[in-house]
């Protein structure tokens, strides 16, 4: 993975001296509370409901174990002993003091990491693949792209103040594991005539217009990236609304102009703006790209696993479900659960992230990965080594073989964090998984993604969900919105919209009466949830959501 | 009175008086200032950039980045005089106002004294640290 | 018994720490929802947070709260604040820890 160079190392120490004196001058009054707003946000530092809350950036989702130790010990010293892994790769710690994050700021430097545009109104971290590097099917590593991205975007002087926050997700494959589509920027590596470059998507986003991101560019050269990508940012901070800033996503702007006029805009930009790039350093990128060469992967018997393999029901259950494929045979990428049943999506105590940290030190090159569905991923690790892993994380309640079923849940915060928040998240997560863990209709349902934002703004992905839940406030009470048949995948769709709410108990039986007529409807174990979603389509599971409209009819 | 920052410090305004907007300055005009507003498009002084010898970009607020793009254009359509910003600016701006293009930015006295000038100078290693430089993002400083 | 008026509190959180307080009598920011001053009339109520609005080196976005007082308890009448003086419901954490 990408090595700090001095350069990095000097501009977060610049930046953090930055951020102490920009505290300090709100408290003195050299900063009004207007003033400071921004200049915390792309620090990181939101003001939630309770406390303030600190995001810390993990570009692209790459953790070192070192850098996953610090984690947790901020956790412990600063927070409450956990964090929470969000849906764009980063974790979020919800009770830090404003006082004491010039301080966290400053640990988090000693092992490389920030919270630098984690929000406000600028690029925000590049979000990419987790199975990066590992997976066989790959036409680059998107982790390259990506730091170079990081690099462009970071502290870059002219889009520090777009109208409205702007992400970029990369994918080094044609398998989308990073939903690049609900993303303002979408690229994904594809290869002609020998010559790797990139498809570009623009306008994409979930939030109150959810929008599929449209194909702007179908092979821009590699050379091109930067300029290419900082004449979109130009055109949008010229021409994005800022009038309403439910209207100020660049999305808005392409579809106001329609994305063949939109593109003349920006290839007229990127005439002039290719200029005032000199041919990138070779070098420069060399290095870059070269720190994201595979590991030594190592020759060993992986008779150990075999035999765990055969004699083990569980371990057999946790290696079918939570790891998958790697580019190299003797090898599996691991997903640890984030989502055991009963418990909040994406936390993991300091412990937890302790276990974690030796673990991927010991037995995947030191690698750890976030996915944006909320799970940790180990991505290098040799099949023998995976009996005594599995055993380890059994040991700290991380081993739940749930990966893609349904009480693997993305959930946003909600409104027990969120001040954005329009209902509670984490309870109704928590009772979907609890409830159908107890009656094992999980196994027999396979995959089926169901995705809980508390409000509109979508964090929680509901859109491109199986079975997506939005939580509204209806004249002051909790209600519950079902939408169907969306997807995350490179088949990216957005779900439809059901019917009418749900109170908050009359979730868990919704989603039962919908799994339900999947399992009536579904040809064989074989066909999946959404697979029998687009066959049959929406009305067997509105009748079963409605029982009484159906008969009034 | 207003108060011009550089990276030499506070100074006084040595060019106050009359500018004028785009629409404005007449083809043959010889006004030598002009004044853009956010939602301007640089373009449009194409043909005068040869005879401006300033141009000021007013920043109606600080948290409306539009007038960073508009100091790059002016700098990539090869306008090298005086480029400065004006209006709603604050100190923590002041690296991403020299990165953009602009030689300077002019303050309210009201600002200046909530935020004096080693606010400002403590901004003024702005080459300093600068990751699109290293990227090959060209600099245009005058 | 419960008194049906509009009653108000005012609320916000600390610039240093985040924590979200209330005003009381005393004209005092403090975390506790029981010290808060009810305020029962809307100009009086509007009087006051234009004052707290001018305390912005202490208190940052404070906002009027709807309540019900029962029993001289304190209820906001909206979850999303019910949920803010007493913590998340998904761990032990926040006010609800502190003895009332």
């Amino acid at each position: 993975m990408y090595q700090y160079t001095n350069f990095d190392r000097q501009f977060i120490a610049a930046r953090n001296t930055q951020f102490r004196q920009q505290v300090a001058r709100r408290i003195d009054g050299s900063l009004t509370e207007e003033e400071f707003r921004p200049l915390r946000l792309m620090n990181g530092v939101y003001l939630q409901l309770h406390a303030y809350m600190l995001r810390v950036a993990i570009p692209y989702g790459t953790l070192s174990s070192a850098q996953m130790r610090q984690l947790a010990i901020i956790a412990d010293k600063w927070d409450k002993g956990y964090g929470h892994f969000t849906t764009r790769q980063n974790i979020q710690f919800n009770w830090p003091r404003l006082i004491d994050v010039p301080d966290i700021l400053d640990a988090l430097a000693e092992v490389d990491l920030h919270a630098i545009q984690t929000s406000g109104n600028t690029i925000r971290n590049i979000t990419s693949d987790h199975f990066a590097g590992a997976t066989s099917d790959e036409v680059e590593d998107p982790r390259i792209i990506s730091e170079i991205i990081r690099q462009w975007s970071t502290d870059h002087p002219e889009f520090q103040f777009l109208p409205r926050k702007f992400k970029i997700a990369v994918t080094g494959c044609a398998t989308d594991r990073a939903v690049i589509k609900a993303h303002d920027i979408g690229l994904q590596a594809t290869r002609r005539d020998g010559v790797i470059g990139y498809q570009v998507f623009v306008g994409g986003g979930l939030g109150r217009t959810p929008v599929i991101g449209k194909l702007l560019c179908d092979f821009l050269p590699k050379q091109d990236l930067l300029p290419y990508l900082e004449s979109i940012l130009s055109v949008y901070n010229t021409s994005g609304r800022r009038d309403n800033k439910y209207k100020a996503r660049i999305k808005i702007l392409v579809n106001a102009l329609g994305i063949d006029n939109f593109r003349d805009q920006v290839e007229a930009r990127f005439s002039s703006i290719r200029k005032t790039f000199a041919s990138p350093d070779g070098s420069f990128i060399d290095n870059i790209t070269s720190q994201f060469s595979p590991p030594d992967f190592t020759d060993r018997s992986v008779s150990p696993f075999e035999e765990s393999y055969q004699t083990n029901p569980m371990f057999k259950q946790w290696v079918d479900r939570n790891t998958a494929q790697h580019k190299h045979e003797d090898y599996r990428i691991v997903t640890v659960s984030l989502k055991e049943p009963g418990q909040t999506p994406g936390d993991a105590t300091s412990e937890q992230m302790q276990v974690l940290a030796d673990l991927a030190e010991s037995f995947s090159f030191d690698e750890l990965r976030i996915s944006h569905e909320q799970n940790i991923v180990l991505p290098h690790v040799h099949k023998a080594d995976l009996p005594l892993l599995y055993n380890t994380l059994k040991k700290h309640r991380l081993a739940t073989a749930n990966i893609g079923l349904i009480s693997d849940i993305i959930a946003c915060p909600g409104m027990d964090y969120c001040s954005l928040a329009t209902a509670r998240s984490i309870p109704v997560a928590k009772e979907i998984s609890t409830h159908f863990d107890e009656n094992n209709m999980e196994q027999d349902t396979g995959e089926v993604k169901i995705k809980v934002s508390g409000c509109i703004n979508a964090c929680g992905h509901h859109h491109v969900a199986h079975i997506g839940v939005l939580g509204l406030n209806r004249a002051g009470v909790e209600n519950y919105q079902i939408t169907l048949g969306g997807d995350a995948t490179e088949n990216t769709a957005i779900g439809d919209r059901a019917g009418p709410g749900f109170s908050q108990s009359e979730v868990v039986p919704a989603i039962e009466r919908i799994l339900g007529t999947y399992h009536k409807l579904r040809h064989d174990a074989e066909e999946s949830f959404i697979n029998t979603y687009k066959r049959v389509g929406i009305t067997p599971f509105k009748s079963a959501l409605y029982p009484a409209a159906k008969q009034s009819r | 009175m207003s108060i011009i920052v550089t990276d030499n410090g506070f100074s006084i305004d040595d060019r106050e008086g009359s500018t004028c907007s785009p629409e404005a300055l007449p083809p043959s005009s010889e006004s030598q200032t002009v004044c853009l507003q956010s939602e301007d498009d640089p373009s449009v002084l194409a043909d005068s950039l040869d005879r401006l010898t300033l141009i000021k970009v007013n920043f109606s607020s600080f948290s409306d980045g539009r007038g960073f793009t508009i100091a790059r254009q002016l700098r990539s359509m090869g306008y090298k005089g005086r480029l400065r910003a004006t209006g709603y600016i604050i100190s923590d701006q002041y690296t991403m106002i020299r990165r953009s293009g602009f030689c300077e930015v002019e303050i309210s006295n009201e600002l200046a004294e909530r935020q004096p000038q080693h606010q400002w100078m403590f901004r003024a290693d702005w080459q300093q640290n600068d990751y699109q430089r290293r990227l090959g993002r060209i600099n245009f400083n005058y | 018994m419960t008194e049906f008026s509009n009653k108000q509190i005012i609320t916000g959180n600390t610039l240093l720490s985040g924590e979200a307080v209330f005003l009381s009598g005393d004209d005092t920011f403090g975390p506790d929802l029981f010290n808060a001053q009810i305020f029962t009339d809307d100009v009086s109520a509007n009087h006051a947070l234009s004052q707290c609005i001018e305390r912005s080196d202490e208190i940052i976005s404070p906002y009027l709260v709807s309540v019900d007082v029962q029993n001289s308890v304190i209820r906001p009448q909206e979850l999303r604040e019910q949920i803010r003086t007493a913590g998340p419901s998904n761990y032990f954490h926040g006010k609800q820890t502190e003895i009332r």
